[in-house]
């Protein structure tokens, strides 16, 4: 409790000049409160509070929490409402006695009359200025159809702008970005490795989600690190009243997740998943290695005071893949992460919510007898503490300040071939401070905010990689329609080891661009409109540019072992992404078609990287079926990926013995001539998928059931080409596979 | 109306689901040649290796790959206005006691000189025409710094050599070798054996092929413990009757394309590298492989101990 006194004291001082302009209006009235689930008491993020005839109104946040700053004494209307929620509408009288304190409590609709949701679908603050940006429910992600259990990460690749390149992988790739090049958050822990084996799914269950932020570009100061997108996930907090859970069953795991309360409204939450069914993986693996994985995730939290919130949360995620072969190496995951969240009303119109994290991931190579590869072990540790500060102010402008500082300690240990080891141990770290403005004149709405690495302030680096404006703008038309634009600038340390030309890879070492280097850098530029057709029919498009003006590729042209294995090069991706939902009462469609094009330059040479996809559509059709089922139908196309052909092979030397006679005497080993880099493409993909779940609500038993197809037609779609074997793999064939979910 | 958009998209996706796409892993094929070649300064007998790559179509790299000699090749090494034109020959090789018969161009008579520009080309019908330019450099010299060792029982000091290189010359590799005879069948047969420049643990540390630094020269020392330790292990893996008749100091230098590809195709020895990708490289215009330049130098002493 001295820590968070600290803590408070800080913020205070930092932000008494903005609240000692601001509080110094007499005779107006805060109106401030939380809205919350009626029925599980979970506070409900994204909720909009209207107060009617006073043309105000605000958002709740994260925890709930809203605030209207600056009302005039009198009798007023509030609306309360959110998706899937019965809105509320209230008389309430304002007086000058002080900030008035209103929480709400939203009774979830009943199953019949909730329609059918989909992604997209969902509008809160945050999009109404920002483009690039999504917000998704737990609903949206279990609608999804999807690969024997819901999965998070594969849900959020139905978005414009987001492609993966493998059925077996949850990776993904944001307009034209490395898949390192994405920041994902659970709670605010920064999650290194979220994919259980082989990418098949990721760690994070969509039980435990509440809503899920993705910004594929332009994001907000607030966020930093990456250059592509950010992911962020917020938890469920747990049901205060009453204790309840769900357990789930599918043909490769089981998941358990339980909820309930702790006294004095509080709340906690549990659940776990773990790998059952070894055979399940053979619909994804030929002759899968024994695979296991399990993930734990584990919540407390306590309400200080009227706005107070303290959250502890646990996170541990493993997996194993443990082939009988000794020539076969094994594989260990081991990611253990935790936090603390406070949250409260710093000042009368100043929020805070500060995130001490640590982050622990680990993998391990065990090359056992194999003589093809060779030993490895990274591992990452992150200690970090972030705290975001929100200023409410009478004119609804909103002042977002924060910092964010990270120690992270790395280590990186390697055989090569030739067993010479590589020991990599470094500690670094990250030191973010960011301002954000938000307001509105007239029509035109404007989040603005520089993001800066203090870092390099300190070290004097140059403006164009410390210092990262941030900004987008909307203007609202008479028609409701909506034209925006944002620009940003965005850097990047961290990054993984890997062969860009992998389809999957198992290992991927964590390090940080050393620090007499200049970090990754890009610049987004993105403009777009969006609004309704008709009553039934939205839409936007959005044309993107993403401007890589510096990349850590390759050293094509290293020679000698003391040349750097990296080099600098730059990039270039841009598009156009379409959006467009079609709804009845019963019906949704949604269709997402991305027209992209990347290519990286290093010296002389531009290709476009193997994730480089020129058409990308989705169609989703979401339908209730009656009150007991639900179907839906899923459609992707998308145009092949880049690779680079075989054009022949030989019998290459090593010249290990360097004399003439070497030359004579070595016969040489096979080699593959690769033709110009990624200068062909695959057959493009399509595949479509179908979920039909049937609901049923017994006296002792409800929950669900349900079959998935997946690629109905069995279309043979190719994963890879294997230069050395030559054969061909396909991606999954047709699918079915069926689930169960009991609740508790 | 409101049917309309499904029918485009019942359209759309039977329309794509219905086609197919050809799809090729391997590009076009065109025949090269691959050109292996060390040409030395310090010989006048050069050789010249002469083989085809092979269509992916038809051969896998997982399979063993035939000798894919390239026969009848006009093989020329060219300098300003002269030429030496290379006869097609078979080479027999001791391979671990067998007879290889491998197939090569020979040219007994060119005595390469210092800085100079010679050019590689090779001709076949049916291929283009492959060519590589390399350029020569000045031998270098060695310079023993106390060889009164070999000639002094139980002498405690380090044996130290300098090594002064050639100019124009990119890497080198410096080695220190023992003399020795020993007895097969009551006839003693001479041999050598490398003194490493240390021992880490149980494992001997052996010379590696490094590039040159402004200095222009490198000082080795081998301590007596290194070499006594040598000596002592080869009397115990070769034979008792073992006798020491020589010290040889040896400079091998290389040019900056043989020792670039040295570095890649072998991975960067003498550092390390973080990267996953397998890197090639090439100094041959239309083709593949390598042509270098060498040169070695040694110098002797007879040693009176043992």
């Amino acid at each position: 409790m001295h820590g968070i006194r600290i803590v408070k004291s800080i913020w205070f001082i930092a932000a008494f000049g903005i609240i000692s302009v601001s509080s110094a209006v007499a005779q107006k009235i805060d109106i401030r409160g939380i809205v919350s689930d009626s029925a599980s008491g979970e506070k409900i993020p994204y909720a909009t509070v209207r107060l009617e005839g006073a043309n105000r109104g605000a958002v709740t946040n994260n925890n709930g929490f809203f605030l209207i700053a600056g009302v005039p004494p009198a009798v007023y209307t509030i609306t309360v409402g959110s998706i899937g929620y019965q809105t509320i509408v209230k008389e309430v009288r304002v007086s000058v006695t002080g900030p008035l304190t209103i929480n709400f409590l939203l009774s979830p609709q009943p199953l019949e009359l909730k329609g059918v949701e989909v992604i997209g679908g969902r509008k809160s603050e945050i999009n109404e200025i920002s483009t690039s940006t999504h917000v998704l429910s737990q609903t949206n992600l279990m609608q999804v159809p999807v690969i024997g259990q819901s999965d998070l990460l594969r849900s959020i690749q139905i978005l414009p702008g987001i492609v993966s390149t493998a059925d077996v992988s949850s990776k993904f790739f944001v307009r034209g970005g490395a898949g390192d090049q994405n920041l994902i958050i659970l709670d605010g822990l920064k999650i290194y490795n979220p994919f259980h084996a082989y990418g098949l799914f990721s760690i994070i269950d969509p039980e435990i989600v509440k809503s899920t932020e993705v910004y594929t570009g332009g994001f907000p100061a607030g966020y930093g690190g990456r250059l592509s997108s950010v992911v962020n996930i917020v938890s469920h907090d747990g049901n205060t009243s009453t204790v309840k859970g769900n357990a789930g069953l599918n043909f490769i795991s089981g998941s358990l997740q339980l909820e309930g309360p702790l006294p004095n409204n509080n709340s906690w939450i549990i659940s776990a998943r773990k790998s059952l069914f070894q055979d399940g993986f053979r619909s994804f693996i030929k002759d899968p290695p024994p695979i296991s994985f399990y993930d734990l995730f584990a919540k407390a939290k306590f309400g200080g005071g009227e706005y107070g919130n303290y959250a502890a949360n646990l996170f541990v995620s493993h997996d194993n893949i443990l082939p009988p072969l000794e020539i076969e190496p094994d594989h260990r995951w081991n990611t253990v992460a935790s936090s603390l969240k406070i949250s409260d009303l710093l000042q009368d119109r100043v929020y805070y919510e500060t995130v001490i994290s640590v982050n622990s991931f680990s993998v391990r190579r065990d090359a056992k007898r194999s003589t093809v590869v060779p030993p490895a072990e990274s591992s990452l540790r992150d200690i970090s503490i972030r705290t975001d500060l929100t200023m409410y102010t009478e004119s609804e402008d909103l002042y977002f300040l924060g910092f964010e500082v990270s120690g992270i300690s790395y280590a990186f240990d390697y055989a090569t071939a030739s067993e010479k080891k590589i020991s990599i141990a470094e500690s670094s770290g990250e030191f973010w401070a960011w301002l954000r403005y938000q307001t509105s004149i007239g029509r035109i709405g404007i989040d603005a905010g520089i993001h800066s690495d203090m870092i390099g302030v300190v070290s004097a680096s140059s403006l164009t990689t410390t210092m990262q404006p941030r900004i987008n703008t909307s203007y609202t038309f008479d028609n409701g329609w909506r034209a925006k634009a944002s620009f940003g600038v965005f850097t990047q340390r961290m990054m993984t080891l890997t062969n860009e030309d992998d389809i999957t890879s198992l290992f991927e070492a964590w390090i940080m661009v050393p620090k007499e280097e200049e970090p990754q850098r890009a610049v987004h530029y993105t403009v777009g409109v969006e609004g309704n057709v008709m009553d039934e029919l939205s839409t936007s498009v959005q044309w993107y540019l993403k401007d890589y003006t510096s990349l850590a590729l390759y050293n094509r042209d290293k020679k000698f072992a003391a040349e750097p294995d990296y080099s600098r090069g730059t990039g270039i991706a841009y598009g156009m992404e379409t959006m467009l939902r079609y709804w009845f009462t019963d019906m949704d469609f949604y269709v997402a078609y991305t027209l992209g094009k990347t290519s990286v330059t290093l010296g002389a040479i531009t290709y476009p990287p193997r994730y480089d996809r020129r058409h990308n559509l989705h169609i989703l059709g979401l339908f209730r079926l009656g009150e007991m089922f639900d179907a839906s139908v899923q459609w992707e196309f998308g145009s092949g990926y880049a690779f680079s052909q075989t054009v022949g092979l030989y019998q290459r030397q090593s010249m290990s013995g360097l004399g003439r006679e070497t030359v004579l005497a070595e016969p040489g080993t096979g080699y593959l001539i690769i033709g110009e880099k990624n200068a062909a493409r695959l057959p493009s993909y399509h595949r479509m998928d179908l979920t039909v779940t049937y609901r049923f609500r017994g006296t002792f038993l409800d929950g669900s059931a349900g079959i998935n197809i997946i690629n109905i037609y069995n279309n043979r779609n190719i994963l890879y080409y294997d230069r050395k074997t030559t054969q061909t793999l396909t991606m999954l064939p047709l699918l079915p596979s069926a689930f169960i979910k009991l609740n508790l | 109306m409101k049917r309309l958009p499904f029918a485009c998209i019942v359209f759309v996706v039977g329309v794509i689901s219905g086609c197919t796409e050809n799809f090729s892993p391997i590009g076009e094929y065109r025949q090269s040649l691959v050109v292996y070649s060390i040409l030395t300064i310090s010989a006048d007998t050069q050789f010249v290796k002469v083989s085809s790559i092979f269509d992916p179509s038809h051969n896998s790299i997982l399979s063993p790959l035939p000798e894919n000699a390239v026969l009848g090749a006009s093989v020329r090494i060219i300098i300003d206005t002269v030429q030496y034109v290379f006869h097609d020959t078979v080479i027999s090789l001791d391979d671990n006691g067998v007879l290889k018969n491998v197939h090569a161009y020979v040219h007994y008579g060119v005595d390469l000189q210092y800085h100079k520009n010679y050019t590689v080309a090779v001709e076949k019908s049916g291929y283009p025409k492959a060519t590589a330019t390399v350029t020569t450099f000045a031998d270098g010299f060695i310079m023993p710094l106390n060889t009164q060792i070999f000639t002094l029982p139980n002498s405690s000091k380090d044996i130290e050599c300098e090594f002064y290189f050639g100019k124009g010359a990119f890497a080198y590799l410096a080695r220190f070798l023992f003399e020795y005879e020993w007895k097969v069948n009551g006839i003693w047969q001479k041999e050598t054996a490398e003194i490493p420049d240390g021992i880490e643990g149980e494992l001997a540390v052996f010379p590696e092929v490094k590039m040159i630094d402004a200095s222009g020269k490198a000082k080795k020392s081998y301590s007596p413990a290194l070499y006594r330790k040598a000596i002592e292990r080869l009397k115990k893996e070769v034979a008792d009757t073992i006798r020491f008749t020589g010290a040889i100091f040896e400079l091998q230098q290389f040019d900056e394309r043989l020792f670039t590809y040295y570095s890649i195709v072998n991975k960067y020895p003498g550092g390390s590298t973080i990267r996953l990708d397998e890197s090639d490289y090439t100094n041959i215009n239309n083709g593949y492989g390598i042509v270098g330049i060498t040169s070695t130098k040694r110098q002797r002493f007879s040693v009176l101990i043992n």
